[in-house]
């Protein structure tokens, strides 16, 4: 009797003794559970405080790429691979004003001198050389204020534009004209007060530009005049404005900048990767539409993952006919193997392909 | 005869007359195991006055005379009778003998049971005190775990889900007989639990007999049959209320009344319950009811009728979805994981579920003719009605939606949202049903007569006809004004209708009737002595099918008309098998059978493309050729059998639509059936009962299977019906394992008497070598351009082994008879892949954890 009963508890405890999912467990349970999200981020004041940019901005674009990473890594602590981050962050991009003002109206003889055939400025090559003619070696960040005849669409006109130079080049910053102060309600080319300057000159920016469809970012020096009541003269300043997509406003030597990061499974670096998810309408361009996924069972049409780059490539050349070479994308799709579930596939162009990464 | 009838009754006249207020017999009726035997009947011989064992298998009856002699017969047990006199009103312990052959020997004819020792097929019975005992919260097909070359699992986990699969075959090639009627699907062959949720109530035997079986009918038993027996009506007046609760909520409350067997030989038990529960399974909340009656009637010696109707309406959640095991292991449910459901403003909301009511109701007629003839008809009727939930529309991504993570219920609140949005734009993503309801009627006739002392004749005649009707409904609009019905083309789906735009109870999707009809006629010669036994069987039968379209037909046309009702495609089978046993002496017996079977295409496998232009009217005969050798002992103390078989497959259905080559001018699709796809089961079973003493006894089997795909194709052309070649195939499939089934189980069981009224088992059950399920016919490669290449076989789950225990007590409540039975499946919580698919990543269903059940029952 006794007997019986161990033979039986011990061969129940063969069998028993191991779980029998414990290996598979074990294969699991080391997998580290990849997070993968995406954001679209502008750093705060705050952020800029915690980065120790005292200044509220990055110095550099080299400063942006080397500290962002370790910055997402903070922010982001449970992503891996595949995260995506499109951050936006202030640049500092400082625009010289300037330290010396030269006021001179270019001759006949100036032209001539500088190596032009005709003695008007159709290009900025032409505007180049005559001011490296006249001031072969200029003060660091001297303005002048110059008076010449601008030829366009062949017909000349006197204007007045300021050039600053500045590290090692001529900037522009284009006059405002008598007409002009007048149309703001100045009756001389001047305003009479820099806060008049500055209040009146984004709207006038505004109107001017209106129809060359400026861009968010765009930075825009103007020059315009003040009556300086010691020297008892009129002196030309240079002042810029950046555009925030609606409105001129004065710039304070700082730019939005946004870079890309992508993690590669232990830090984050820049990348160009776009997440893209698979849509009815492309299942359908690939004859795939009756069930809006891929059938990846034993002997179905798109077991082979060959079959699906095909048809990835297929679709992302039909929606994205216009991306460079190295864009990376993340195609996620449906898919059907006995249960419905997303798979993923990372691509890069190559050539007029995309291939697995 | 008739003089003696009469001289009885003269004698039984005076007997009773002089007997009146007689003490009373009483009695304990048990097995060989001395076990006891409840609900066994006890009748005076001659009279109608009986009564059945209580709980501890006591009886006590008031006899209509001073002696005579009780008739003991339980199912299952060899018949018995005993003498009694009033100077020996304590009989004592009656023992009774297992032999299926003590039931009805008319039953057993037409229910083709198979008789121990008798009856050359490897059979395993379940008695119904163990059904009662160990099934519980089970699935019914579980009941079977524990008997060899059976692989038996809930699925997907909901209410009535489970699957069995014998010697390495799916339920499509497993028969089940219910009172004799083949039940299997009369379109695909499957057999659907959920159907009969309520049988284990009401089964008073079942049977399995593995490979060809002893059915005389054409059924599907490549695997093997199923051979269930319903109640008739209780002999005994009373009845009994149940009620049992059990793990995630499982509640169960009966009854069962019976009139007992009147004196004018009528007789009826009506039985009644409901069940309902959470489901160990997340999101698979179930809700049923069973009912039973049965009236019988012996109208004289020779008549007998009975009358039956039973079934089981029941709505559940499911699991539909099979998922990764990495997805399961990281799921905050775990193995309860189901992704197929979520909240709907508060309130659980199945993406899959199902709900069917199948009635099964039969007119039995026993008749004997004379001594040496009988005949059993059976007519019956069964209807169903219900179907299986699911999703559609144009972006059921939302359905991916979820409250939280992956592993978290659906958001159907946001699907609202997004559909209301929608407006008169309508519902972008819906709940609809796949509704499956059919008609189906049939007579089965059974016809036996002696022609000698040692041969006996048998013939009969089995027709059916049935009409499934298929379509699918709208059952929930999420929101949304109105669905959509158009095909991914943009074209609705019905062009019978003025609209495409649906509301709830709308059709969709697809609207069609299969026709299918059955004529049958069988034979069986059947030779005996005192230790031999054969017999010879035949039959052949011609199913029809006919498939009527309501949606893609235009019904206002003539030619649509024509077009929606297809002709009749008729399919023949047939089958011959013979087998014969010889019991070498009161304790050895070896048996062995040989048949082969001719079996037509399913329904689907004519209709593949689901219209009725691409019919497949040459579909070929599946082949099925069976041997097998066992070998028996019946010892006291003792009893094994052993057997090996050997099932080939043959001409495995497979059929593929190849295209018109554009090249060729007048070149037609074309559905190719395919020749030569083999498989080949084959394997060693064992199982014993020993008895130990009075208080111990062991149960163990031990089953080996090597279920292989048995060839390649290679190379092989095919060609049209103008013999033209139209492609080549290669088929790299030899070895291959069969899957979807542990090749490989075992299983130990012990009772324990420890008490006079209570007893424990304990069970162990190991499975192993289970491959996840494939499809070979998958890796058919059909291009010639590139070389094709032998894959691997399917992933296979690991092994794995459970423990099931019971506890079981008996005593009086006041003066009922009351039994409380308590259940633990799974004792060590053991984790296991119970179900997969494979796939790079295989997707599975585990087994459920310990789940457990407490019973009472009351008679009275």
């Amino acid at each position: 009797m006794k007997k019986i009963f161990y033979s039986f508890a011990i061969l129940s405890l063969l069998f028993t003794s191991c779980n029998p999912m414990e290996d598979i467990y074990a294969e699991i349970d080391a997998q580290e559970v990849v997070i993968s999200g995406e954001s679209v981020y502008t750093l705060s004041d705050a952020d800029y405080t915690a980065l120790k940019l005292n200044f509220g901005n990055f110095s550099n674009l080299n400063d942006a790429k080397t500290m962002l990473p370790a910055f997402l890594s903070r922010k982001y602590p449970a992503w891996g691979k595949e995260s995506l981050a499109a951050v936006t962050f202030k640049l500092f991009n400082k625009k010289n004003d300037q330290k010396s003002l030269i006021t001179y109206k270019a001759n006949d003889q100036d032209y001539t001198d500088a190596g032009l055939r005709f003695p008007n400025i159709s290009n900025y090559e032409q505007m180049l050389q005559l001011l490296n003619s006249l001031y072969p070696t200029p003060d660091n960040r001297v303005l002048v204020s110059l008076t010449y005849t601008e030829r366009d669409s062949g017909i000349n006109s006197e204007v007045e534009d300021g050039f600053i130079y500045s590290n090692g080049t001529w900037e522009k910053s284009s006059g405002i004209t008598l007409d002009e102060y007048k149309a703001m309600g100045e009756s001389r080319a001047q305003f009479s007060s820099e806060d008049e300057a500055l209040v009146k000159i984004p709207v006038y920016l505004k109107n001017k530009l209106a129809y060359e469809a400026p861009k968010a970012g765009d930075i825009e020096g103007v020059m315009y005049k003040l009556y300086d009541s010691n020297d008892r003269v009129v002196k030309s300043y240079v002042v810029f404005f950046i555009y925030d997509g609606a409105n001129w406003a004065k710039y304070n030597n700082v730019i939005n900048q946004t870079i890309k990061f992508g993690h590669d499974g232990i830090s984050w670096v820049p990348d160009n990767t776009v997440k893209y998810t698979l849509t009815n309408a492309d299942y359908t361009l690939v004859g795939n539409g009756q069930y809006n996924n891929f059938d990846v069972r034993t002997g179905k049409a798109e077991e082979p993952e060959t079959k699906r780059l095909e048809k990835i490539n297929t679709i992302l050349l039909n929606n994205f006919p216009s991306s460079t070479d190295g864009q990376k994308y993340i195609v996620s799709y449906n898919i059907y193997n006995g249960a419905n579930d997303v798979w993923s596939l990372a691509v890069i162009k190559e050539g007029n392909a995309y291939v697995k990464q | 005869m008739k003089n003696f009838k009469n001289l009885l009754f003269i004698a039984l006249f005076f007997v009773t007359a002089t007997v009146l207020g007689q003490t009373k017999i009483s009695g304990i009726i048990v097995d060989e195991t001395n076990q006891p035997l409840p609900g066994a009947s006890v009748l005076e011989k001659g009279t109608k006055n009986g009564t059945t064992t209580d709980f501890d298998g006591n009886f006590t009856l008031t006899p209509k005379s001073n002696s005579g002699v009780l008739v003991v017969s339980f199912i299952g047990y060899t018949r018995k009778e005993v003498a009694f006199s009033s100077s020996k009103a304590n009989i004592g312990t009656i023992k009774l003998a297992e032999d299926a052959g003590s039931l009805d020997e008319i039953v057993v004819m037409a229910t083709s049971f198979a008789i121990d020792r008798k009856t050359p097929v490897a059979v395993s019975t379940i008695k119904a005190s163990d059904i009662e005992r160990k099934l519980g919260t089970q699935e019914f097909p579980e009941i079977l775990k524990s008997t060899p070359g059976v692989y038996a699992t809930k699925s997907g986990g909901g209410f009535g889900d489970g699957r069995i699969n014998m010697r390495g075959f799916n339920s499509e090639n497993v028969a089940v007989m219910i009172n004799g009627v083949p039940v299997n699907d009369m379109e695909n062959g499957r057999v659907y639990w959920s159907n009969w949720a309520g049988l284990s109530d009401v089964t008073s035997a079942m049977q399995v007999q593995r490979g060809l079986g002893a059915a005389k009918v054409a059924v599907p038993s490549i695997g093997g049959t199923i051979n269930i027996l319903s109640k008739t009506s209780d002999v005994e007046k009373g009845g009994n209320i149940i009620a049992s609760t059990g793990n995630n909520g499982f509640q169960k409350y009966g009854f069962t009344l019976s009139t007992g067997l009147m004196d004018n030989g009528f007789a009826s038990t009506v039985s009644f319950s409901k069940t309902s529960g959470e489901g160990y399974v997340d999101g698979t909340q179930f809700e049923g009811y069973n009912y039973f009656v049965n009236f019988s009637k012996d109208i004289n010696d020779s008549h007998k009728l009975s009358f039956t109707t039973f079934g089981s309406p029941q709505r559940h959640g499911q699991r539909q979805n099979r998922s990764t095991i990495a997805t399961i292991r990281n799921a905050q449910s775990g193995i309860r994981f189901n992704p197929d459901w979520g909240y709907k403003n508060g309130q659980v909301t199945h993406i899959e579920d199902n709900f069917y009511h199948k009635s099964q109701t039969s007119l039995n007629h026993y008749w004997t003719i004379s001594d040496v003839t009988s005949l059993s008809t059976a007519a019956y009727a069964s209807y169903g009605s219900g179907g299986g939930g699911g999703t559609a529309g144009t972006n059921r991504d939302l359905f991916n939606q979820r409250l939280g993570g992956a592993d978290q219920p659906v958001d159907f609140d946001n699907i609202v949202a997004i559909n209301r949005a929608n407006g008169s734009l309508g519902s972008e993503a819906i709940l609809r049903a796949s509704r499956n309801d059919h008609e189906w009627y049939g007579v089965l006739s059974t016809f036996k007569t002696k022609l000698n002392d040692n041969l006996d004749l048998i013939a009969g005649v089995d027709w059916r006809t049935y009409v499934g009707r298929h379509y699918r409904e709208v059952t929930d609009l999420l929101g949304g004004d109105y669905f959509l019905d158009v095909n991914s083309r943009g074209v609705g789906n019905n062009v019978n209708r003025s609209s495409d735009a649906l509301q709830v109870g709308d059709k969709m999707g697809y609207n069609n009737d299969g026709n299918v009809g059955w004529l049958g006629f069988f034979g069986q010669l059947e030779y005996g002595t005192d230790d031999f036994n054969a017999f010879l069987s035949t039959s052949v039968q011609r199913s029809s099918y006919q498939r009527v379209d309501y949606f893609q037909y235009d019904l206002s046309t003539e030619a649509g008309r024509d077009l929606a009702t297809t002709d009749k495609v008729n399919l023949d089978g047939y089958s011959i098998k013979g087998g014969a046993n010889y019991r070498i002496d009161d304790v050895q017996n070896i048996f062995a059978n040989i048949g082969y079977f001719e079996r037509p295409a399913i329904f689907d496998a004519v209709y593949q493309g689901f219209n009725n232009t691409n019919v497949n009217a040459n579909a070929e005969n599946e082949k099925i050729f069976s041997m097998e050798l066992g070998y028996g002992i019946r010892s006291e103390k003792f009893a094994a059998n052993i057997n090996i078989y050997r099932t080939q497959w043959n001409d495995r259905s497979f059929s593929r639509s190849i295209p018109a080559d554009p090249t060729v001018t007048g070149s037609e699709d074309f559905t190719a059936n395919l020749l030569g796809v083999n498989a080949l089961h084959q394997g060693v079973e064992f199982d014993f009962t020993y008895k130990y003493s009075d208080k111990l006894n062991f149960t163990g089997m031990l089953s080996l299977g090597d279920w292989t795909n048995a060839n390649d194709l290679i190379d092989v052309p095919i060609f049209d019906e103008n013999q033209v070649q139209r492609g080549t195939l290669d088929l790299l499939v030899d070895g291959l394992k069969v899957s979807d089934a542990a090749q490989t189980t075992a299983a130990l069981g012990m009772l324990y008497n420890f008490w006079d009224k209570s007893s424990i088992t304990v069970d162990y059950n190991y499975f192993a070598d289970m491959y996840a399920q494939i499809n070979p016919l998958d890796r058919a490669d059909f291009d010639p351009s590139t070389p094709s290449v032998r894959g691997g076989n399917a992933w296979k789950a690991p092994n794995y082994s459970t423990f099931d225990a019971s506890f079981r007590h008996g005593f009086n409540l006041g003066e009922f008879d009351t039994t409380v039975t308590v259940r633990v499946n799974n004792l060590l919580d053991t984790e296991y892949v119970a179900d997969a698919l494979d796939a790079a990543d295989p997707l599975v269903w585990f087994g459920f954890g310990r789940t457990f059940s407490l019973d009472l029952k009351i008679k009275f």
